[in-house]
């Protein structure tokens, strides 16, 4: 980042770090909870939160650290709180999304197949295996992240690719 | 194992790449952020040099959202309900609304085995620490010790406070192992000690707000007991003024109650409602009951739909300047 940074104010704080990470931030959040309107208003809580913190933070590595750490936490605390609700619908809900012209060399099928096992893991696989392959964050910075040890975080990773492993040979 | 790895990682990033952000999302930040720049203008005439104060005033911003089986006695905040009785602008816990929740972050799931508690955290009071109070529903048996450990448990998440100002003095990655009571005590195994005083009397009160009374907290770390704590005085450690309702970050009906406690002199306090840097209305607040005791006060508001700021505080009887601000963001719809 600029090298100004510890200058800003926490209004510029913001302003920088909302161009420079909102959307990844909200990507984020969105295959964390499977709810794109949620995953925005979670990550915008996280913005208005680093703006109270911003005085004690001073570095846009540690802001962008405490940004993640914070929407990881705010998703999963929001999944808590859906959890019973989606219970009940889990049965009734169609399939999710319409197939992506994105998607690549899979086909929409299989690639709604690896999204659907991969929101049916436990929230911290899927926290794991999110930060590591979607974000490519080292296994620290994924623990600093998820708030565990790095032992937590390849249990979790290990865990998480064996319960997708299936899907996702039959994708690949 | 790498090719299963690169599937998943084409399935994510085309997955991400769905989605697409809100235009006016930075200005729906900013609007909420600008309110910490309400003391410009306001403080240019209201902050004077000196800062002691006659009395103590606590504004208590509390849950807009419904606590229906909020059963935490709080015999610290002795002027603040146990239940909230003012009609409850979100649906009701039973509905279980499928979507479109509430702004509120902690939406009520259908009413299993989730409980309204209070959890304190850390916010500052003219430049000290003090403890303020939320309510959040989470999941819970109903056992005292499995709603102690549910607090603990979110009181050490991190950021788990709706109120940006409040914020813990427990170290991320603090993890509740354990709790157990026996008679008027708990024991909480902890994976760290608590770090200073103020840590030791944010799970003080959590915990005694999940037991009721003024329950001895044994901290056990490791199998070694490393604190012993009892609620501290309250004037000396809870914040002075607390806006019990609406609490930050929720959505209200347009008629809605404000509710306020705190001990105040001569039981007066001062309701300022802002939108951007826009008075839209000011109110006196007289508390039923001034100092020593705490008084508590209730007012209707109707205000158009919008997103406000509230801020409840108390004028210095010393030199007039505004004393123990508690402020939460509030949308209308």
């Amino acid at each position: 980042m600029t090298p100004t940074v510890e200058g800003w104010a926490a209004d510029e704080a913001v302003t920088h770090l909302f161009a420079a990470h909102y959307r990844p931030l909200v990507r984020l959040a969105t295959l964390l909870l499977h709810d794109s309107g949620r995953a925005e208003e979670i990550v915008q809580d996280a913005y208005v939160a680093l703006h109270g913190h911003w005085r004690r933070l001073r570095d846009a590595d540690k802001a962008l650290a405490y940004l993640r750490a914070s929407v990881v936490n705010r998703s999963r605390s929001a999944l808590r709180h859906r959890q019973v609700v989606d219970r009940h619908l889990a049965l009734a809900r169609p399939v999710p999304d319409a197939p992506s012209a994105e998607a690549g060399a899979l086909d929409a099928l299989r690639h709604d197949a690896v999204v659907a096992a991969l929101r049916a893991l436990p929230t911290r696989q899927r926290e794991a295996l999110v930060l590591r392959y979607y974000l490519d964050l080292s296994e620290a910075d994924i623990a600093a992240t998820m708030g565990c040890s790095r032992g937590a975080v390849k249990s979790h990773t290990s865990r998480g690719m064996a319960a997708l492993r299936e899907t996702l040979e039959r994708s690949s | 194992m790498t090719r299963d790895e690169d599937v998943l990682r084409q399935v994510l990033e085309a997955e991400a790449a769905k989605v697409e952000v809100r235009p006016d999302a930075l200005a729906a930040i900013r609007a909420r952020t600008a309110r910490r720049w309400r003391w410009l203008p306001f403080g240019a005439i209201a902050f004077t040099a000196a800062t002691a104060t006659a009395a103590t005033l606590v504004v208590v911003a509390l849950a807009a959202r419904p606590a229906p089986d909020h059963t935490a006695p709080d015999p610290g905040a002795v002027t603040a309900p146990a239940t909230t009785p003012t009609p409850a602008p979100t649906p009701p816990a039973t509905s279980a609304p499928p979507a479109a929740p509430p702004a509120s972050r902690s939406s009520t799931s259908s009413g299993t085995a989730s409980a309204s508690l209070a959890v304190y955290y850390v916010g500052e009071d003219r430049g000290e620490p003090r403890l303020y109070r939320e309510f959040h529903r989470l999941p819970a048996g109903s056992s005292p010790a499995e709603k102690a450990r549910a607090a603990v448990t979110e009181m050490l998440a991190q950021e788990s406070a709706d109120d940006p100002d409040y914020t813990s003095a427990w170290p991320s990655g603090t993890r509740v192992l354990d709790v157990s009571v026996e008679g008027a005590g708990a024991t909480v195994l902890l994976s760290a000690a608590p770090p200073d005083d103020l840590a030791g009397q944010q799970l003080a009160w959590t915990v005694a707000a999940a037991l009721g009374g003024d329950p001895e907290v044994r901290v056990v770390v490791g199998g070694r007991e490393v604190a012993k704590l009892r609620k501290a005085a309250a004037l000396d450690t809870l914040g002075a003024l607390w806006l019990i309702e609406p609490q930050h970050g929720t959505t209200v009906a347009r008629t809605f109650e404000v509710h306020a406690a705190g001990t105040v002199f001569e039981a007066t306090a001062r309701l300022t409602v802002r939108k951007g840097r826009t008075v839209v209305t000011e109110k006196t607040v007289t508390l039923s009951a001034g100092p020593p005791a705490r008084g508590e006060a209730r007012i209707t508001l109707t205000l158009a739909p919008g997103t406000y700021v509230l801020e409840l505080y108390a004028f210095s009887a010393a030199d007039g300047s505004v004393q123990h601000l508690d402020d939460h963001t509030v949308t209308v719809r």
